[in-house]
């Protein structure tokens, strides 16, 4: 690969840590046993490797490690919390709320489960990212058995208020699922405190490797579930199949990092989002933070450039790599669902930009991008006919468009 | 650490990853980069994706589209046998446990004491399939246990005859057995990466046009909207890797290496499960009359010797083989039953060692 690139898009993934690696490659050929293999020496190394790592995910969730269930990732960790608590309780309750925001893999869960008669509720949310916790209250129902929300949005980096939503749920007896895949090791979390129920966890969201994350599921009061892949029981019967073990002790490896280094790099992401953010908006007007700017993790920004074409701007950045909209979805040019449901105007949606920093964002990058953002926007409005007429005085909205 | 001379005789429950393979995946670990992002990173990773496609395509030579890369052999057989995609599921009485408990409600076909499946209690089971098009046959090609190799063209043949799809589950088959998936009548296949040299968490599922599949995990738009999650670029690329290093040779030296030490196991009163029927040339499974596998298995394991007693899964005590008794031998067989199975960098002094050793346990028993 050709360099120089400046990776910002932290929230798709992220490069492994080099310490992370490092705690991987004796289990790929030295100590590579089948972790469930409980006859011989190999299996019995990895079973311990394994524990390390379930004992180090527990940890920064402030969770107990049998509570811990490794999967191939937040995808299935979602899926499987989802569709596991509402077909373990589809003979007492149907209703499960969650919010129109979620990841995408949640959300295509919940009208899975609404075709097979399941009743699903999607809050809305408010213009800066936050779900209001009157709605929430509200859509809670007897027949109410689950309440979704992520910790942190993939898109706008808001962080939703978590422990006032695991207290609601709580008094209502209804179980909180949180997907945390984007929150882990960048906001503190704790389960307890947060009468969080199920917790899903991704390992390539947290310098990790990639195929590797987990489901917190509470014991105490038990929340029980169906599994979703079957087989050898592995994982007490929820998840079956060979559990990877150099995944696995990635994953451990970059829970203690993340939470060992948690509070400083918060400081310094911090002040990197300062840095950008000043910038653009002291150079440039006409641009729109998209959700909420405090209750946000510090490593996103996701900005509006009114007046520049999207597919252009992208174009006049190469050297950057951010993303507009979410990596799932990039690929398409539908503008983003999350943006739209905070209310942003389609054309604002086109044009916006997820800038994300991470573990190995310099202030030279973070200075580099800044300019870089700033002088193309500058070139594509200097090209624009409707930059020129809102120059001008006119209100763009006020025009009407004849078609030809 | 282990030591280096211990002796590891257990590729069945999984291979070691070999050292081309770590190599390749190291290269990955370290980069950002999410395959479906669309700036640089993300296509370079989403390339390296699709040559492994293309590897794996060749390799058992079907389309690269039909191919769906999953978190391994457990998640392959549980998409295959989706409930929501089947009326009714007719399966071996030795499959293996991710396709036994993956159906609510199979439909069992004997095997006989040999391990091979009753192919007329087949015949008659599969003409009673009410809605052929909604029927799936699972079959497990070759048994992890006891290196039963299935004769599969006959049980397609009759598949075929009553129009039902087939699955197979061929998790340990792959890389020991070559095989043009093309020319077999098979609507979806399993792989599993670990088992052939490649790293634990990636497997893929083949699955032909024809099956309109639904996806076991729902979100994004990955693998064709198949199998949503972001992909495991280092695992992919691992289990690619590790195709370009099978070397179907080595299968014909190691059956002669089996052979050779079955015989000596036999003639000291072992009894070879699956002696007369076809095997996979790596693995043996053989009772010692009297002595629980348990107690042979530590035996092993002191004189530095890793071997097991049937499927490496989760229970953590070991309990007589399903497999074995499904065979039709009694419960105090199987519970002598260990399994050896062989593997890339296994040697042929090792196989010599465990024959020793068995015969001394043997003897000192």
């Amino acid at each position: 690969m050709k360099n120089p690139l400046i990776y910002l898009d932290y929230q798709a993934t992220t490069p492994s840590d080099k310490r992370v690696v490092e705690a991987m490659l004796p289990y790929f050929t030295q100590s590579f046993g089948n972790p469930h293999s409980r006859n011989h020496a190999y299996g019995w190394e990895a079973e311990k490797a394994v524990d390390t790592a379930r004992a180090q995910v527990a940890e920064i969730i402030g969770a107990d490690p049998r509570e811990i269930v490794f999967t191939s990732g937040a995808t299935e960790s979602n899926n499987l919390a989802l569709k596991g608590v509402a077909h373990f309780n589809k003979d007492k309750k149907n209703h499960i709320i969650t919010c129109m925001t979620e990841h995408k893999c949640v959300l295509d869960t919940c009208r899975h489960l609404q075709q097979e008669g399941f009743k699903i509720t999607y809050l809305p949310v408010q213009p800066n990212g936050l779900i209001r916790l009157e709605d929430l209250e509200n859509a809670i129902t007897d027949q109410t058995v689950l309440v979704s929300i992520m910790a942190v949005n993939n898109e706008v980096g808001v962080i939703q208020p978590l422990e006032e939503i695991g207290a609601i749920c709580r008094s209502r007896g209804v179980l909180f699922h949180t997907d945390a895949a984007q929150a882990v090791g960048k906001i503190r979390l704790d389960v307890t405190e947060m009468n969080i129920d199920l917790l899903s966890i991704s390992g390539h969201k947290i310098y990790g490797p990639k195929g590797i994350g987990a489901l917190y599921v509470r014991r105490k009061p038990r929340v029980r579930l169906q599994a979703l892949i079957h087989g050898g029981d592995q994982e007490r019967g929820m998840r079956s199949g060979t559990l990877p073990t150099p995944l696995c002790v990635g994953l451990g490896k970059a829970c203690e990092i993340a939470k060992t280094e948690m509070e400083t790099e918060s400081q310094r992401l911090k002040n990197l989002q300062n840095i950008f953010y000043t910038y653009v908006m002291k150079e440039l007007p006409e641009v729109f933070l998209n959700g909420d700017l405090d209750q946000r993790i510090p490593g996103n920004l996701n900005l509006s450039f009114a007046y520049v074409e999207g597919e252009g701007l992208m174009m006049g950045i190469k050297e950057l790599c951010v993303s507009s909209g979410s990596a799932c979805t990039s690929a398409s040019l539908e503008p983003s669902y999350v943006l739209k449901a905070l209310g942003v105007g389609e054309e604002l949606a086109h044009t916006s930009l997820r800038i994300g920093f991470g573990r190995f964002t310099t202030e030279a990058e973070v200075i580099f991008a800044a300019e870089k953002i700033v002088s193309a926007v500058r070139k594509l409005r200097d090209m624009s006919p409707l930059w020129e007429l809102a120059q001008a005085g006119v209100d763009i909205k006020s025009i009407e468009w004849v078609g030809h | 650490m282990i030591s280096e001379s211990y002796i590891y005789l257990d590729h069945n429950a999984s291979s070691p990853v070999r050292p081309q393979v770590k190599e390749k995946m190291l290269e990955i670990l370290g980069m950002g980069g999410n395959s479906s992002s669309v700036h640089r990173p993300g296509r370079y990773v989403h390339e390296k994706v699709d040559s492994a496609r293309r590897t794996l395509a060749s390799f058992i030579d079907v389309p690269s589209d039909d191919i769906i890369f999953t978190s391994g052999g457990t998640e392959s057989n549980n998409m295959a046998l989706n409930p929501l995609l089947w009326d009714s599921i007719f399966m071996s009485a030795t499959e293996h446990e991710s396709v036994y408990k993956a159906s609510s409600d199979p439909q069992i076909i004997p095997v006989s004491k040999s391990g091979l499946l009753d192919l007329e209690v087949l015949d008659r089971s599969l003409s009673q399939a009410s809605n052929p098009e909604k029927t799936l046959l699972s079959i497990h090609w070759a048994n992890n246990e006891t290196g039963v190799v299935q004769p599969l063209e006959e049980i397609l043949t009759i598949a075929q005859k009553h129009k039902v799809k087939v699955h197979v589950d061929a998790v340990q088959v792959l890389g020991k057995i070559p095989f043009s998936l093309k020319k077999f009548g098979v609507d979806m296949m399993s792989f599993s990466a670990h088992k052939v040299g490649g790293p634990q968490g990636s497997g893929a599922l083949v699955v032909k046009k024809n099956i309109n599949i639904v996806p076991l995990l729902k979100g994004g738009g990955q693998e064709k909207f198949r199998r949503a999650g972001t992909e495991n670029v280092a695992g992919i690329v691992g289990f690619g890797e590790a195709l370009n290093h099978v070397d179907f040779g080595f299968q014909d030296t190691l059956k002669k290496w089996h052979a050779q030490m079955e015989r000596a196991l036999k003639n000291q009163g072992g009894e070879i499960f699956g002696e007369t029927v076809p095997r996979l040339s790596n693995t043996t499974c053989v009772s010692m009359t009297g002595i629980p596998s348990a107690t042979q298995l530590i035996a092993f394991d002191l004189a530095g010797i890793a071997v097991s007693a049937g499927a490496a899964c989760s229970s953590g005590k070991i309990t007589a083989s399903r497999i074995i008794q499904q065979m039709g031998y009694s419960k105090e067989t199987a519970e002598t039953a260990i399994r050896i199975s062989s593997g890339w960098n296994t040697r042929e002094e090792d196989l010599l060692l465990f024959q020793k050793n068995w015969q001394s346990i043997k003897v000192s028993a």
